[in-house]
């Protein structure tokens, strides 16, 4: 039936073709006087139907749907192939297309370009790149043939040509020509990508295999290579590797390493567009501007979606405006075009933390800490978190990084001294307190840790009333005798240098000092250490 | 006399019994109308393969997406429609969704609509009764999903909105009742909808795709790449979880999302489809989402499901990256007698064939099928495997609309969404490659609107299929096939006896044909629309009475026939014959 069928078509088309060339001979004579000035003609419910367009006029470019800032770029460029109408002129306007996502438009220029002058490769290159996005493969194979042909193969050209070969099952071309690629770039695992692409065309599994490995070799951050190289292990048989690899690409995205070809990077550095919106967000967001910012940064996005920071500044702005979810998504986003983002993987963190997934946004810190080892933020971070996950020595690790890279910043000092503190490391903090008060000498917070080392420690060698009563007294005086954790220490060194009226005293401020919103954990360790005062015992029962 | 006891007038309806009727008269082709009489019905060159005939046929509908001029996410996406035998006559009416301003709700009279196809001499007449019926929904309008949730031998009709959804319950007589307590409630955005009878127990079941997390309240400012305003896409909202309601027997709904373990996920989705993928007799259930890893929920036989779609090979696109999943559709286009998936995505990106192993494992043949670079070009939306030509292999339909201001929109286009539909031919074996042929629609077939939903079943019962496309912000279209008038046919409504009535998911083989073939009873797939669930297999210009295998829900195999082709026969679970 189905060669019957097209046996008949063939048959009836040859009469249909002779037609279809009488009536559209008549087109081209009548059209111009049917059709309006401007636009498709519109059938009988006003919908349009899309109307021929003359060979070697580029298509209208909708100026009118353009941000004043890109539209000057479009209409400079338009200036100047009216001034000089050469292939120049026109290819340039046909970049900025292709820059924009006009990719039809684009391609009208730079035929345009082509047409006028045959010799460049420059404008065929743009063009094939084009067609290709637009899926006309035949004109992009054409295309590229015609750059091959003509000098000195580079190798970003036969990749695209192998990539479009493959397309059109031109296998044994398209792995001749990818070879020769890899040949010249034998690093590059975009390289590799396409020839295991090739080889999967061609039912070459352990090749394909093979291909795909070596791009995740040169590349372990290439999401994309390593869920090829799983699915393609998949079909082998080889389940375990298959899913390794296959999780490995979920956790990485949809990532590649940016491209190398100098024609990609030129096009995308005339969306400048982006960049402008993306500064401006960031001074707005400075400004404490939130919902301004968050507008240009959302137009940041849709011009350039591949600008990791416009994601990570989005979840700034996220994050300032509360919604941690939001946050979480552009966190997401920025890492999966760039998984080594500092911003983004610090956001990671802090939302992590903010989440409570410990384990997350330790992992985060780390990464951070790892790429920049000078990022204050991260190693404090990094320390609370770990405090909070009872890593003694890690969290510790961190503060002493964070107060080796920030001397003048006393927080890493104290957060050291606290989590020794928590720890029953009383020795240790003691000596990290007096180092502290040392760089710090007007520290309160460090002379009333001191005092409660020394009044309270179990460790002999640790405590020190009389000295615990000077710096409590001290802290307290310089507090004005209201902060409820200073007068706490003070009852502790008074209640231990056996002045338990004094220390009942005290702590009855300290507790009225704390009010009613304290921390209940608080007030009840401090009643009963009130309690034990009471009974002429320096701390309560443990 | 009722219409619904009225005989379709140019169909002739054969209940097969036992054996199968093998004394039922074989009527020859079902004429057509008497304007397409004179078609030459094996040249297919000098007809056009469709005919787009809405306004003649009285279908008037005009969807508005209700456009602020704020560019609310939701007006971008609307909306779909159903094809469906409301009234048991034989013949398909069409159920059009429709939209309203969305900031100004109540502002306008804009309702859901039902049209009532009076098939006269094969011409098909489309009369309004949305009143009368009473499935005139207001809410803003998605898509809907189509089935006998109660087994009284009616069809259903179940609208999602973004917003609350709603369950009409029909009648049997030419009514339907709004039943809002049916199923749990759900103000999220809900999208394409699938009946299934995921646990085996006789009744159809419900799937709801949800898209994201959006309200305008939340509403956010997005701009195209050169930078005026536009719709957003869905990274600048949270995906969200998709629904599983458990059809308690009477006809009403439990929610089980959680645990059936398809909360475990959330997702942008838009498409959904029931089959099964593996083979293993149980329905799994496919989602395609916008802009992250679409979800192949594998039915684990205990009430619960797992995503496999990574590890299937059908979360991404062969170069692993997530694509603009909108309309999906299964089917078995191949002939190796599993369910291949076709997805279509956004310009820029291919439109995906996804060829089943036969173990739901999924092989991405978009390049070598010639379904890759010709969808670049165009951002897809309703489709569905679906045999136009009637030559034995599932054609492919995409209903197109851009979701981002169009390149080629002409200045001062108030619309410029609008994008042309395409149709490919499947060229069968051994290459499986698909040519476009979209040249061969007729002009008013290839219009430059921006159409979303689209619904596929033989309108005029002349033995081919025809489509609904719903467009967003204009007429719905109406596109006759005349492609398939040459071809016999043989057509099939399946009836289940020991499971659920409709008995979706039923497997038809077509026995001793050249190649193995199967089709699959079903309404869903395509984007946010419910189609004929009619199963229908194209003999080409071999009329001899054919043989079926039927595997029911359950299990159980039976042959029917042989069937006479070019008649539509009824065929009941238990009166065949078990091979």
């Amino acid at each position: 039936m189905r060669c019957e069928a097209r046996s008949i078509r063939r048959r009836g088309g040859r009469g249909a073709f002779i037609v279809l060339l009488i009536v559209m001979g008549l087109l081209v004579m009548i059209l111009p006087f049917m059709l309006p000035s401007k636009g498709p003609a519109p059938n009988r419910d006003g919908a349009p139907i899309a109307a021929p367009t003359p060979p070697d006029a580029p298509k209208p470019i909708p100026l009118d749907r353009m941000e004043p800032a890109v539209r000057a770029q479009f209409e400079a460029a338009l200036a100047a192939v009216e001034r000089t109408p050469d292939a120049a002129s026109y290819g340039q306007v046909g970049m900025l297309c292709q820059a924009y996502e006009f990719p039809g438009i684009a391609s009208s220029y730079y035929d345009r370009a082509i047409a006028l002058d045959g010799t460049a490769r420059r404008w065929r290159r743009f063009a094939a790149m084009v067609r290709r996005e637009i899926g006309d493969l035949d004109g992009a194979a054409t295309l590229l043939d015609g750059v091959l042909a003509d000098g000195t193969p580079d190798p970003h050209v036969l990749l695209l040509a192998a990539d479009v070969d493959r397309q059109q099952k031109r296998l044994d071309l398209a792995e001749a020509r990818v070879d020769d690629a890899i040949a010249a770039m034998p690093d590059d695992p975009a390289a590799f990508v396409v020839r295991g692409q090739v080889l999967l065309d061609a039912d070459r599994l352990d090749g394909a295999i093979d291909a795909f490995r070596r791009a995740t070799e040169l590349e372990d951050r290439y999401g994309r290579a390593h869920y090829m190289l799983g699915q393609a292990l998949r079909k082998a048989g080889r389940a375990d590797d298959a899913r390794t690899h296959l999780e490995r690409a979920e956790a990485l995205g949809s990532s590649a390493p940016a491209s190398t070809d100098p024609y990609v990077v030129e096009i995308e550095t005339l969306r400048t567009g982006a960049i402008e919106f993306l500064h401006e967000a960031i001074d707005r967001l400075k400004a404490g501007d939130v919902d301004d910012a968050i507008e240009l940064l959302e137009r940041s996005r849709t011009i350039n979606p591949g600008l990791a920071e416009t994601y990570s500044q989005l979840a700034t702005a996220w994050l300032l405006k509360g919604d941690v979810d939001a946050a979480w998504t552009n966190v997401e986003a920025a890492l999966g075009i760039d998984p080594d983002f500092v911003d983004a993987l610090y956001h990671r963190g802090l939302i992590a933390y903010r989440r409570a997934d410990l384990g997350v946004a330790r992992a985060a810190f780390v990464r951070v800490a790892a790429l920049r080892p000078d990022h204050f933020d991260a190693q404090l971070a990094l320390g609370t978190v770990c405090e909070a996950m009872m890593r003694t020595e890690e969290a510790v690790d961190a503060y002493e990084a964070a107060a080796a890279l920030r001397r003048e910043d006393e927080r890493p000092v104290r957060r050291a001294v606290r989590t020794l503190i928590t720890a029953g490391r009383d020795r240790a903090a003691l000596a990290m307190a007096k180092e502290g008060l040392e760089r710090f000498p007007q520290s309160v917070v460090l002379t009333e840790r001191a005092a409660w080392l020394l009044a309270t420690s179990t460790d002999e060698t640790v405590r020190d009333v009389s000295a615990s009563l000077t710096m409590a007294e001290d802290a307290c005086r310089r507090t004005g005798f209201v902060q409820p954790q200073c007068l706490r220490t003070l009852a502790a060194s008074q209640a231990a240098n056996g002045r338990y009226d004094d220390a009942m005293a005290t702590i009855a401020r300290a507790l009225d000092a704390i009010g009613p919103a304290g921390d209940a954990a608080t007030v009840e360790a401090m009643r009963a250490e009130r309690a034990a005062y009471r009974d002429g015992r320096a701390r309560p029962a443990s | 006399m009722p219409r619904r006891w009225r005989a379709a007038a140019a169909s002739a309806l054969c209940v097969v019994a036992g054996c199968g009727d093998r004394s039922a008269p074989a009527p020859g082709p079902v004429p057509g109308p008497a304007s397409r009489a004179a078609a030459p019905v094996t040249g297919v060159d000098d007809v056009p393969w469709f005919v787009e005939i809405a306004a003649t046929s009285g279908l008037d509908f005009r969807h508005t997406t209700g456009s602020s001029g704020q560019f609310f996410f939701p007006e971008i996406s609307a909306s779909g429609g159903a094809l469906l035998d409301y009234d048991g006559d034989g013949d398909l009416d069409v159920y059009a969704i429709q939209a309203y301003p969305l900031d100004r709700p109540g502002t306008t009279d804009a309702r859901n609509r039902l049209y009532r196809n009076d098939l006269v001499d094969g011409v098909p007449r489309f009369v309004d009764v949305t009143d009368a019926a009473g499935v005139g929904d207001d809410g803003y309008g998605m898509g809907c999903a189509t089935g006998d949730i109660d087994n009284d031998g009616d069809v259903d009709l179940f609208v999602t909105n973004v917003g609350a959804n709603m369950l009409y319950r029909n009648a049997g007589d030419g009514t339907f009742a709004a039943d809002p307590d049916a199923v749990p409630r759900d103000e999220r955005w809900n999208t394409s909808a699938s009946f299934a009878d995921y646990d085996g127990d006789g009744d159809l079941d419900l799937f709801v795709a949800a898209y994201v997390n959006y309200s305008l309240a939340e509403h956010k400012a997005c701009h195209s790449p050169s930078g005026r305003r536009d719709y957003c896409g869905p990274a600048s909202y949270q995906p969200v979880p998709d629904r599983l309601y458990r059809n308690r027997g009477d006809g009403t709904f439990e929610d089980v999302t959680t645990a059936a373990g398809i909360d475990a996920v959330a997702g942008s989705g838009l498409g959904v489809v029931a089959a099964d993928f593996d083979g293993d007799g149980r329905v799994d259930f496919y989602v395609a989402n916008d802009g992250n890893a679409n979800h192949l929920w594998m039915n684990r036989g205990d009430g619960t499901f797992r995503n496999e779609a990574l590890y299937a090979g059908a979360a991404y696109n062969a170069e692993g990256m997530a694509e603009a999943g909108m309309g999906v559709s299964a089917g078995d286009f191949d002939g190796d007698d599993d369910e291949d998936l076709f997805l279509s995505h956004l310009v820029g990106e291919t439109n995906t064939l996804l060829v089943n192993d036969g173990r739901a494992g999924f092989d991405d043949a978009s390049d070598r099928s010639g379904l890759g670079a010709s969808s670049r070009r165009a951002t897809g939306f309703g489709t569905r495997w679906v045999d136009v030509d009637g030559d034995g292999w599932p054609d492919l339909f995409v209903a197109n609309g851009a979701v981002r201001l169009d390149e080629d929109a002409p200045p001062g286009d108030a619309y410029p969404y609008g994008q042309m539909n395409q149709l490919f031919r499947n060229e069968g074996p051994p290459g499986w490659v698909f040519t476009e042929v979209t040249n061969r629609m007729d002009a008013g077939s290839r219009r430059v609107e921006s159409s979303r939903g689209a619904a596929f079943g033989d309108i005029d019962l002349d033995g081919d299929p025809d489509i609904v496309v719903f467009n967003g912000n204009a007429p719905v279209r109406l596109m006759r096939n005349d492609v398939g008038n040459g071809a016999h046919w043989l057509r099939l409504r399946l009836r289940g006896t020991a499971g659920a009535r409709d008995a979706f998911g039923a497997i038809v083989r077509l026995r001793d044909a050249t190649s193995p073939r199967r089709e699959r009873v079903s309404t869903d797939g395509s984007y946010c629309s419910a189609n004929d669930p009619t199963v229908r297999f194209g003999l080409g210009s071999d009329d001899r009475a054919r043989e079926i295998e039927v595997t029911w829900p359950g299990g159980r195999v039976e042959r029917f026939g042989p069937l006479a082709p070019d008649v539509t026969h009824e065929i009941v679970e238990g009166m065949g014959t078990t091979p």
